[in-house]
């Protein structure tokens, strides 16, 4: 659906962009993340062919967003991270001259902008003004206007940033309803637990590039494996030491206390096996576990430059 | 209907901002019209029909000054206001065209201006009732403000694409209005001062002659607007004697047809700097 390769970005004399890749599969929710200044918001606006890029290829759907403007713009919606309304307008108002823009006129208009607002549950709000809906309501009312005209690909710069956790899970069923559309939808947001919940697939993106790209499931796999495991012994510390030291799949040892973190290679299978190892030597263990980490946990090595290979 | 212009008019009628300066501007005019017209007639209550033209004249021109006055400020907030309202990007994603975007903020703009022209003819028919005008002269005075608004109007609006801050973008429009009328003014008159200079070093004074540099003026909307009411009040050779000062143009076909041919200028200004502007304002233009 959408492929950029090698895209780059400058702004004076700071890289915005630096040779992102990404490829995004038709149907999936991809999740891009990132800190401020990655560049999330720069690739977003490049995709919707609002800004230009000093060097690399967009396109979509095998259309080269530069030279297929015009069809692109049917084809993208795209909602930015601050946008305004224009306050004098009703609510209806304001999603009847985007789709006039769309060249939705008439009937049609009317027709599709209820059911826009049915969709994002603002129905009851048609007749007020947009200056007097609230935050949450107003980042609603975006969303769908950029669905307005139907498109098959939706670019969201942090929809839901600023919002109460009201509103916010609101946001996420809204999404989880675009998904059974059979939309593709590109979300960026610096807070990656609250993509995991609805994205396929995420893109981890620092200064200008990708450095985590894949499906969620394995990355959530992934980092279930890589967690060293934690050993606490009530007793035969030195015992336990000895035993782990002559496993092939332990990788490294480090003691804290009666604790011991192992980084561990081995299977699920395996990791049974250690422990009744040490069950055998006489070694008393009051632990067993996987070290708990999370995405946000994965988010912040990568960001913060620990030099974690998947 | 142009969606950006229908739109526009919407916001714009729902605001007390467009009310107030209708309001403002036709007081301003009315005070203008009465005041001189109680000048005019005088204490003997006696009425001399030929200086009712010179109302019609001070009324016009105040009109013209306040049309030079305000359409720079109204279309530099056009395409910047949607900048700083943030509201650009999303206009842009839509299938309205670049042209189109560009043309109906101009003439959402100029539909103010122009509602305030309208609204204005009642003070300017007090000339009309003691007579000396014809009605198509008052349709002219209107098309004329409405060819020199959209030039005026088109600078306006290619500085509010160009500049981010819609301030910006009207001290910009001003200072180039400036340019226009002064500017050539300046600069025709300066070009024969330097003609002059050398022709009195020489052994024999001839007048200099600075001859097609003085078409400059035909983008000056104000020496076109000189020679319109002139013509409107019986002195149709206004422009041409205005010129003379600058060489011979006695059969000059420019000058004979000065405006028709300033309005055509002008005009064809304005599509030049419509054009770059709906070049500018597309985001993904190759320059």
């Amino acid at each position: 659906m959408l492929l950029i390769h090698d895209l780059y970005k400058k702004y004076g004399k700071f890289h915005a962009l630096n040779g992102l890749d990404l490829q995004v599969a038709e149907g999936e929710i991809f999740g891009l993340v990132g800190p401020n200044g990655a560049g999330k918001t720069t690739s977003m606006k490049i995709m919707a062919g609002l800004l230009k890029a000093d060097k690399g290829e967009v396109s979509i759907d095998g259309l080269n967003v530069l030279t297929n403007y015009n069809k692109l713009k049917e084809w993208v919606g795209y909602m930015p991270d601050f946008f305004g309304v224009y306050d004098n307008l009703k609510v209806m108002e304001y999603l009847e001259f985007y789709a006039s823009g769309y060249g939705i006129t008439g009937k049609r208009n009317r027709d599709i902008c209820l059911e826009m607002l049915d969709l994002v549950k603002l129905s009851g709000q048609t007749d007020n003004y947009v200056d007097q809906l609230s935050r949450g309501m107003k980042q609603k009312l975006c969303l769908a206007r950029c669905m307005i005209h139907n498109p098959k690909l939706l670019i969201l710069d942090e929809p839901a940033s600023g919002l109460d956790p009201n509103s916010r899970f609101e946001f996420k069923q809204i999404i989880k309803q675009l998904k059974e559309r059979d939309k593709t939808i590109i979300i960026s947001s610096h807070i990656l637990t609250e993509l995991a919940e609805f994205c396929t697939s995420i893109g981890i993106m620092e200064t200008g590039r990708m450095v985590l790209q894949g499906d969620m499931e394995e990355i959530l796999a992934s980092i279930e494996n890589s967690n060293p495991l934690m050993i606490k012994i009530y007793k035969n510390l030195d015992t336990a030491v000895q035993v782990l030291k002559q496993e092939l799949m332990v990788k490294t040892l480090s003691i804290q206390g009666n604790t011991i973190m192992v980084s561990f290679t081995g299977s699920r299978e395996e990791e049974a096996l250690l422990l009744k190892k040490l069950v055998m030597n006489d070694v008393l263990v009051t632990n067993f576990s996987k070290e708990s980490s999370n995405l946000e946990t994965l988010f912040l090595t990568i960001t913060n430059n620990e030099g974690v290979n998947w | 209907m142009n969606p950006i212009l229908k739109n526009e008019i919407k916001l714009n009628v729902r605001t007390s901002k467009l009310a107030i300066m209708i309001t403002v501007i036709n007081t301003i005019l009315a005070g203008f019209g009465v005041f001189s017209l109680v000048s005019l007639v005088g204490k003997e209550s006696v009425i001399d029909y030929t200086q009712m033209l010179k109302l019609y004249i001070l009324l016009a021109y105040v009109e013209f000054a306040m049309m030079l006055l305000l359409i720079p400020t109204i279309t530099a907030g056009s395409v910047a206001g949607e900048r700083e309202r943030q509201t650009l990007d999303i206009l842009l994603m839509t299938k309205i065209k670049p042209w189109d975007i560009v043309i109906g903020k101009l003439f959402s703009s100029l539909s103010s201006t122009l509602l305030l022209a309208v609204s204005s003819l009642p003070i300017l028919a007090l000339v009309y009732v003691y007579g000396g005008l014809r009605l198509i002269d008052f349709f002219a005075l209107i098309l004329f403000l409405l060819i020199s608004a959209v030039f005026i109007g088109s600078i306006g609006i290619l500085f509010s694409v160009i500049m981010r801050k819609s301030t910006f973008a009207a001290v910009a429009s001003y200072i180039t209005e400036i340019g226009l009328i002064l500017g050539s003014y300046v600069a025709v008159h300066g070009y024969y001062h330097i003609r002059w200079l050398g022709a009195v070093k020489k052994p024999i004074y001839i007048d200099p002659d600075i001859g097609n540099a003085v078409y400059f003026l035909l983008i000056n909307p104000l020496i076109t607007f000189f020679g319109l009411i002139n013509n409107q009040v019986g002195n149709s050779k206004a422009i041409l004697n205005f010129c003379s000062a600058y060489g011979n143009f006695a059969d000059d076909y420019i000058m004979n047809h000065w405006l028709i041919i300033s309005l055509i200028v002008q005009f064809l200004f304005s599509f030049l700097l419509l054009w770059i502007a709906s070049h500018k304002i597309n985001p993904l233009r190759k320059c």
